[in-house]
């Protein structure tokens, strides 16, 4: 009988531990126990005190307006898929830093493998995978060992007169991924930081769009290691990719015309007798069709994303996303930032006051809040409240 | 551990809606409950009141629920080491003894924060729901009274 009560302490306790380790499986098997929350939340949600909408009305269309702006950006100038083809943008739903590569939700059976995917006209890497209904792609990030070889150039002046190359994968430096630079057409070396773009090689049967930004020039210098001098200094040169691709939230991809990315999408409400803070609970899961990474939202205001899905019930992570993250202010110019200084562009600050948008392919743009306070760090975020009265809208691709 | 886990869930929910009315100073009342489970309850057999009480903290406050259990189970066996000093059936006792659950379970709390780097609520409404033990001595007293007739 002690044996068997100290069993049960050693089984409670480890999975006390689990519990705060993180462990998924434990974390679900907690959520489950949410319908005990069920009997009493519609009477305590209904006496709550009502909260203030007005603010979210008044920022909601502002923040539609900033995504707007910002979905034409991403989706670049230069075109970003072959010709007969089409870019789309689309979500990222999981990045595996270590593998550098990225999965996206995309339009099942529009993609192909080797298509391109891009961020504001910058090439972020090639579809390397389809899942097998093909609604999931792996993109191979630049500098990946699968990703094939780029035809590049750097420009000398003219359009069309740069030094050719080719990209293939380089590897990683402690951390940091790059291409090499093969069969150039000229030895000379590059002003520093110079960019290199793609180029047309569609008379070789390639059909990668010109024009698309890859990255930056990186060695090239002509003195070697202990004073002696390269035979060709160009052997040293890197193109350390332009974007963190593991870093961004929507990018674009290469689909078959008119394709759309379908979405998923229920009502349900906030269990209003939970406590507000940095989670949430919602009255309904998987069998509702929500899954893990959702977005959660509310007559335009960003409630959060859905990080734990039982049967009946689900946790929602509500702090604010890290990408993409726009500061819009009052004239209605709109910046991409996060909210550390770091991520700033140099000589810009957000003001106090100004508001923080976000969004999602499928739910558009979103308030986040304001900005609240500046410190040497960066600044913090009011956020707005959600009602828990109110139902939610749950999106996922 | 069923009634516990229910009366914990109860409880926490009005102390939620309590603080969207009245700010987040309201006391909360699970000190008292800790009190209470603490004094009438045997220390080898904690583990189960622990991990009702515990989960349902968890639930209403969003956290994970394995800090809050390991915080509960530490202030109850606290709890439950002192009732021979404590008298079961005073208010000044069920006070000391909520005073006494609040501060092991803050205490717990703190140290498991830093080391899982989850939240672990335990703040001030937590000590301020210790002033609420002597408004429940009565209610407990009859309860255990008629308990032990019954029995």
């Amino acid at each position: 009988m002690k044996s068997k009560g100290r069993m049960l302490g050693a089984i409670v306790v480890a999975g006390c531990l689990a519990s705060l380790g993180g462990s998924g499986p434990v974390r679900s098997l907690e959520t489950w126990a949410s319908a005990l929350l069920l009997p009493l939340d519609g009477t305590l949600a209904r006496l709550r005190p009502a909260v203030d909408g007005e603010p979210v009305d008044v920022l909601r269309e502002p923040a539609k307006r900033a995504w707007e702006r910002w979905c034409v950006a991403v989706l670049g100038e230069a075109r970003a898929s072959a010709p007969g083809r089409e870019a789309l943008l689309v979500p990222v739903v999981a990045r595996r830093e270590a593998r550098h590569e990225l999965d996206l939700a995309v339009p099942p059976g529009a993609v192909r493998v080797g298509a391109v995917v891009t961020h504001r006209g910058a090439l972020l890497g090639l579809v390397a995978g389809l899942s097998e209904e093909g609604a999931l792609a792996t993109v191979a990030l630049l500098g990946h060992h699968a990703a094939r070889p780029l035809a590049a150039e750097w420009d000398l002046g003219d359009p069309g007169k740069g030094v050719q190359f080719l990209l293939a994968p380089g590897g990683s430096d402690e951390g940091r991924w790059s291409l090499k630079v093969e069969a150039r057409s000229s030895s000379a070396l590059p002003p520093p930081d110079q960019l290199v773009r793609t180029r047309d090689v569609s008379a070789l049967g390639d059909e990668l769009p010109a024009g698309l930004l890859v990255g930056r020039m990186l060695g090239g210098s002509a003195e070697a290691p202990g004073g002696g001098h390269w035979y060709d200094a160009a052997e040293t040169l890197r193109v350390q990719p332009l974007l963190d691709g593991a870093a961004q939230a929507v990018v674009t991809v290469e689909v078959e015309p008119g394709a759309e990315l379908p979405l998923r999408r229920a009502e349900t409400r906030l269990l209003g007798s939970c406590r507000p803070g940095p989670s949430a609970r919602l009255a309904a899961g998987s069998s509702a069709g929500l899954a893990s990474g959702d977005w959660v939202c509310q007559a335009g205001l960003f409630v959060g994303r859905v990080q734990t899905v039982t049967l009946l019930s689900a946790v929602v992570d509500c702090r604010p996303p890290d990408s993409p993250l726009l500061i819009v202010a009052p004239d209605g110019t709109a910046i991409a930032a996060g909210t550390a200084r770091a991520s700033w562009p140099p000589s810009w600050e957000p003001r106090p006051g100004d508001l923080v948008a976000t969004g999602h392919v499928g739910a558009g743009g979103l308030v986040v809040g304001t900005v609240d306070e500046l410190d040497d760090e960066g600044f913090t975020i009011a956020r707005l409240p959600p009602d828990p009265r109110r139902t939610v809208t749950v999106v996922g691709p | 551990m069923i009634l516990l886990l229910l009366v914990t869930v109860v409880l926490a929910q009005l102390h939620v809606l309590g603080a969207a009315w009245a700010g987040p100073l309201v006391p909360d009342p699970f000190a008292c409950v800790l009190a209470i489970a603490g004094l009438h309850g045997r220390p080898a057999g904690l583990l189960l009141p622990a991990v009702g009480m515990g989960w349902a903290r968890a639930l209403v406050f969003v956290e994970p629920a394995g800090g809050h259990v390991l915080a509960t189970l530490f202030a109850l066996w606290l709890v439950s080491e002192q009732r021979e000093t404590l008298d079961k059936q005073g208010a000044l006792s069920l006070l000391l003894a909520a005073g006494l659950g609040a501060c092991a379970y803050a205490l717990a709390a703190f140290v498991l924060r830093l080391v899982g780097g989850e939240p672990i609520s335990s703040g001030l409404p937590l000590f301020l729901g210790v002033l609420l033990a002597p408004l429940l001595a009565g209610p407990v007293r009859a309860v255990a009274r008629s308990a032990r007739r019954r029995a």
